[in-house]
């Protein structure tokens, strides 16, 4: 067995045994993360055990999937319908996502032509080969996701594709969160690949504005103790920063190709998170000048409107952390992966899911 | 979605909007839009079919190192980076 360095014993041991001291003597903490991957990596390597007892770190809304408000995913399942022998391509965890009007796999079900991709250049590539169908690519994700779509939405495009975006954009998020926060946070762990493109920079307003501690993350076990404890060690010497404790990956200012290519893409707007509501600038929408690509200009359709919540679902209440997935009377009883009733259950992002996959905390 | 793993740059197109990565024994052709500073040789971070930025060879080593620590037999894996001798 290799001992290898982002997941090596000794220096996960070292982690530990540093912040149980730096945690000694403090007021009880309670941190979120906003990277739903983080909460799978967590899960997997059963961190939170690392944890001393003082310490609580909860989830955001970090799960692009859960997040994608229902009226996108209902808007999405109309464009799959579409007389014309459309194609809908998108990505995989999106299609199991309940709303009250079915999922796109019903759809799929119901004969429409539904692909899964991996990526924005298959859905070129689905494109190019389809010439005589109109090809949809329904696009969701964060600000990682997104800057690659701009790259892809300023090649050459056949006529014949289409996108309907429902991207969103995190730091503006986390600072919705912080200004609504009355004290239950005191730092937040920042996802290491959307950081990628934002670099720590977007997150400056965290200390400044917010007094809130922040560090950027990877996902291996040394890579999140270390961010964890750089937000302990914030917490106690009354410091806040922001910290890149994912440095191999993560530039101060990001992304700089990036980040352009989404400003000549995109717009900022206010958006919807899914249950949680309109969170201002928190959307990335198409510019008019590529009105010829939009599926909803193309096809001379408004978003559709639909009710995020499912019957009985406190997915809404664990994406901003007031409910842990074990409160929710639906979790692992009549919501399941087999059977997710809502987002949170669906993806390999979301918390429900994670939750029931690595159950080894209680949260009295 | 959040994924993202480092690979080897094979190759470069003549347009720099893509390259080849190689994943063990098998390839891939990823986006390069946002990294055009890659070159081939260079480990880039690939989240969903794009590389998104270039990483240290180091660090690469001791991510790609993780990956292969999930297989029983580490030593029978092919590097990652390197192209099968087929």
């Amino acid at each position: 067995m290799i001992d290898a360095l982002y997941r090596s014993k000794n220096l996960v041991a070292e982690l530990a045994g540093a912040l149980t001291q730096a945690a000694e003597n403090q007021p009880p903490m309670q941190i979120m993360h906003v990277c739903g991957t983080h909460e799978h990596e967590i899960g997997r390597h059963a961190l939170r055990q690392l944890f001393p007892t003082n310490l609580r770190l909860i989830a955001g809304p970090g799960c692009p999937v859960c997040i994608t408000p229902a009226s996108a995913i209902v808007t999405a399942m109309h464009l799959a319908e579409l007389p014309g022998n459309p194609i809908l391509c998108t990505y995989g965890d999106i299609v199991h996502v309940p709303t009250r009007s079915g999922s796109l796999i019903e759809a799929r079900g119901r004969g429409a032509d539904i692909r899964l991709i991996y990526g924005p250049r298959e859905a070129l590539r689905l494109a190019l080969e389809n010439s005589n169908r109109p090809v949809i690519f329904f696009s969701v994700g964060f600000e990682t996701t997104a800057a690659p779509v701009a790259g892809l939405l300023l090649s050459p495009l056949p006529k014949n594709f289409f996108i309907y975006t429902c991207h969103r954009y995190v730091p503006a998020a986390v600072e919705a969160l912080a200004s609504q926060d009355e004290g239950q946070i005191a730092g937040y762990l920042l996802p290491g690949h959307a950081s990628v493109i934002t670099g720590t920079v977007a997150y400056e307003f965290l200390p400044s504005r917010f007094g809130k501690a922040a560090a950027v993350a990877g996902f291996e076990p040394v890579d999140m103790l270390s961010a964890i404890l750089s937000l302990v060690r914030q917490l106690k010497e009354g410091r806040p920063m922001v910290a890149n404790c994912y440095p191999r990956a993560v530039a101060a200012m990001g992304n700089q190709k990036a980040q352009e290519l989404l400003n000549r893409v995109f717009e900022i707007n206010d958006a919807a998170w899914r249950g949680i509501g309109v969170l201002p600038k928190t959307g990335f929408a198409l510019r008019k000048e590529f009105d010829a690509h939009n599926a909803l200009v193309h096809f001379g359709l408004g978003e559709i409107p639909a009710e995020d919540l499912m019957p009985g679902c406190s997915c809404h209440l664990i994406m901003t952390g007031r409910r842990q997935p074990q409160e929710c009377p639906l979790f692992g009883k009549k919501c399941t992966p087999d059977n997710p009733q809502g987002p949170c259950m669906v993806g390999g992002e979301g918390t429900c899911r994670a939750r029931y996959l690595y159950p080894e905390e209680i949260y009295e | 979605m959040c994924l993202a793993k480092p690979l080897e740059l094979l190759t470069v197109a003549d347009d720099r909007l893509s390259g080849m990565v190689a994943m063990g024994d098998s390839s891939m052709t990823v986006g390069l839009d946002l990294v055009p500073q890659a070159k081939p040789g260079d480990f880039v971070l690939v989240h969903a079919g794009m590389a998104i930025e270039v990483l240290a060879p180091e660090d690469a080593e001791a991510i790609l190192s993780i990956y292969r620590e999930y297989l029983d037999h580490p030593e029978q894996v092919v590097p990652e980076g390197r192209p099968s001798d087929d």
